[in-house]
């Protein structure tokens, strides 16, 4: 993630020449280049101290809660990320989200747990990926813009998932719930922790890869980038694939979660996503941001309603917080074009 | 589509050479094409009401009675209302997600303090209170978005989540009261056979038209849509041109609440959810670029009637919510491969 920062050099924020170290380039303090990531944590951890007071106990139950809580929606954001580092946005995430939900719910047999649930999950994961590859190919062969495209694409696949499943119900095989889910290592660690450290894991060899170096490239400057012979089109189309893909993760994740399927309660993950890659740090320009600021976004917005619950707070004023913090935090990073004397560089 | 004869060629694409320039309509250099070659999205918009009218017929003859047909209108009349707000906001390459929260916020401010009397003292406060309630949300997203730099999608969103927070806070959950007289009057009121909110819709669209075309203010509106930097540079205060935009956007979600509580007789929670993606594919079906810069108010009254078209033709076909919501977003595709392709990256 330090690399994300310093190959793109903010204008806002930039050091004045001059300053640097003989007259070399001066690389900005690591604090400062990932203000905004570190924010993200700073409001995560002060919200889990709040909520961590007002327990009586931290049992591995609790822990469980809360990993379990923002998973789906750390999940999901594994790939809005990608597509808003391309300066993309990908608004079918939730109801591709639905759409694997339901079409899980629609396999899974408590019969035959094994067999129905890694069908279940392959066709999630294949469906996933073909909805992110086709609106993909819309984006980058299509030339059309992205918000609109998956708008659209958003309602389609929202219509195919209320054709699967027109009524919520099915029954997801208890064993899958568990594996997902529960607690194992003696009944101690959260089994969604494991998918945690999987993610992050993912993300550090991604970092390695040169299509994630294409990525913050376009994200960047899609002019530059295909000057130094980035092939733009296809970077857009594996980014989009990756986003569908890991909306498909999150339908499995979710349909873990709540061992049913229903074919609209997807959709809240869209615009929650997008928040949590924003909260995270990532800029909607494009080209820099990094899925460990998701991860904190993610959280912060999952645990918000549990610590006003903690507190006796009406559940009425969760949306109120999590749309306060959003704003505060991007205002936050914003204050730097306040600073700013060039008037041009304000636009 | 077949009023596909009706339209020329397809302008020449702008090869490499001209530099990439692909939005048609006004402020084309060397527009020596004819009426028709420069209003393309206007047309496909009308001929798009034409078929859908005509298929309808088809369908079901009971559909083109002048009543049905005047009902429908009054329909695409709230959807244009607020679609009038996101196009000057979409004009200036921005986006309004926060419609939904604020009309329900200015509707629930319109019952709830207006009461169930109809002391015209009392309603006038309401509503004066509503519609400035409803601007100030919108001026509010503005600053943000113009002074803070804030991406107007993140903006409005976390506005979208605050204002629903304060709904829920203030009605406590169940709002409260009746719609006034004078706004169910409004809303399926008619005179001599013309409904009220015909003829408001006649006004609104007429200012509209007028202050895009026609006024100062309207031309900035495009300047700044089309490149904020240049519009700077020739004197445009674009920053203040952007509060403003956003607070006409506000001010039209919030009258669009007063026509929908008189409509239903009543404010509820999430009254404006079902209408924003609507009053987004609106703008765009009627030729407006999402990019800025470029469209107008009269293809967006086109969109607002194909959009409430399109959806009540599908009901009558039983189609279900499904095959509804699919269709709608083909034809939000197709619509953007007629006249929404960027250019290639070039440089």
């Amino acid at each position: 993630m330090s690399v994300a920062t310093t190959t793109t050099s903010t204008p806002i924020g930039a050091d004045p020449p001059g300053r640097g170290r003989q007259g070399s380039v001066r690389r900005r303090p690591f604090v400062v280049r990932n203000a905004r990531l570190l924010l993200a944590w700073v409001i995560f951890v002060a919200l889990f101290i709040v909520y961590y007071r007002q327990l009586e106990a931290f049992r591995p139950r609790e822990a469980r809660t809360i990993a379990n809580s923002g998973m789906t929606l750390v999940i999901a954001g594994f790939g809005q990320t990608i597509v808003i580092l391309t300066g993309g946005i990908d608004l079918s995430i939730g109801p591709l989200i639905s759409l694997t939900n339901s079409v899980a719910s629609r396999i899974g047999d408590p019969e035959a747990p094994r067999r129905s649930m890694s069908l279940a999950a392959t066709a999630a994961l294949g469906i996933g990926a073909l909805g992110g590859f086709i609106n993909g190919v819309l984006v980058a062969y299509g030339r059309l813009q992205p918000i609109i495209v998956t708008l659209a694409t958003a309602s389609i696949y929202g219509g195919i998932a209320l054709a699967i499943r027109p009524d919520p119900g099915g029954t997801i095989p208890f064993e899958y719930t568990d594996l997902l889910t529960g607690l194992f290592w003696g009944d101690q660690v959260p089994r969604s922790l494991v998918v945690l450290a999987a993610l992050v894991v993912a993300w550090s060899l991604f970092r390695r890869t040169r299509l994630c170096t294409r990525i913050y490239a376009v994200g960047s400057s899609e002019g530059a980038a295909y000057m130094s012979g980035v092939d733009v089109a296809r970077t857009k189309v594996w980014a989009y694939t990756l986003s569908g893909l890991s909306a498909g993760m999150a339908g499995l994740f979710y349909t873990a979660q709540t061992a049913t399927g229903n074919a609209l309660a997807g959709n809240v993950y869209t615009l929650n996503a997008i928040a949590a890659v924003v909260l995270g740090g990532a800029s909607l320009a494009g080209g820099s941001g990094s899925f460990i600021g998701t991860i904190a976004g993610a959280y912060v917005i999952a645990i918000i309603p549990t610590v006003l619950f903690f507190y006796d707070v009406s559940t009425f004023y969760q949306q109120f917080f999590q749309g306060l913090i959003l704003l505060a935090s991007v205002s936050l990073g914003a204050l730097g074009v306040l600073r700013v004397r060039n008037r041009m560089e304000r636009l | 589509m077949s009023g596909a004869g009706t339209i020329p060629a397809r302008p020449q694409d702008p090869g490499p050479d001209t530099g990439p320039d692909p939005r048609s309509g006004e402020g084309v250099p060397g527009g020596a094409r004819g009426w028709l070659g420069q209003n393309r999205p206007l047309v496909i918009a009308y001929g798009l009401i034409l078929v859908l009218v005509v298929a309808a017929g088809i369908l079901s003859p009971g559909f083109v009675s002048p009543a049905n047909l005047r009902q429908q209108l009054v329909l695409a009349s709230f959807l244009g209302t607020i679609a009038a707000g996101q196009t000057i906001v979409v004009l200036t390459g921005g986006i309004d997600l926060s419609v939904a929260w604020n009309l329900n916020f200015a509707a629930i401010l319109l019952t709830q303090l207006g009461g169930s009397g109809d002391g015209a003292g009392r309603l006038a406060y309401a509503t004066v209170a509503a519609l400035l309630a409803a601007t100030a949300t919108g001026v509010v997203n503005g600053l943000g978005i113009a002074y803070l730099r804030i991406p107007p999608l993140v903006m409005t969103l976390g506005m979208n989540a605050v204002l629903l927070g304060l709904t829920l806070v203030y009605t406590n959950g169940s709002p409260q009261g009746r719609a006034p007289g004078f706004a169910r009057e409004l809303a399926i009121g008619r005179l001599a056979g013309i409904p009220y909110a015909l003829m408001l819709w006649a006004v609104l669209g007429t200012v509209v038209i007028v202050i895009l075309r026609r006024s100062v203010f309207g031309r900035r509106l495009y300047a700044v849509g089309n490149n904020p930097r240049a519009a700077y540079l020739s004197g445009v205060p674009v920053r203040g041109v952007l509060v403003i935009a956003y607070a006409a956007c506000g001010l039209c979600a919030g009258l669009t609440g007063i026509l929908l509580t008189g409509y239903s007789s009543q404010s509820y929670l999430g009254m404006g959810d079902s209408y924003v993606l609507p009053s987004v594919a609106a703008v765009v079906i009627g030729g407006t670029s999402i990019l800025g810069g470029s469209g107008g108010y009269t293809g967006t009254i086109a969109g607002a009637i194909t959009v409430v078209l399109l959806q009540n033709t599908l009901s009558i076909v039983d189609i279900g919510q499904a095959g509804r919501s699919i269709i709608y977003g083909l034809v939000i595709l197709a619509m953007l491969f007629v006249y929404g392709r960027g250019g290639r990256v070039r440089e």
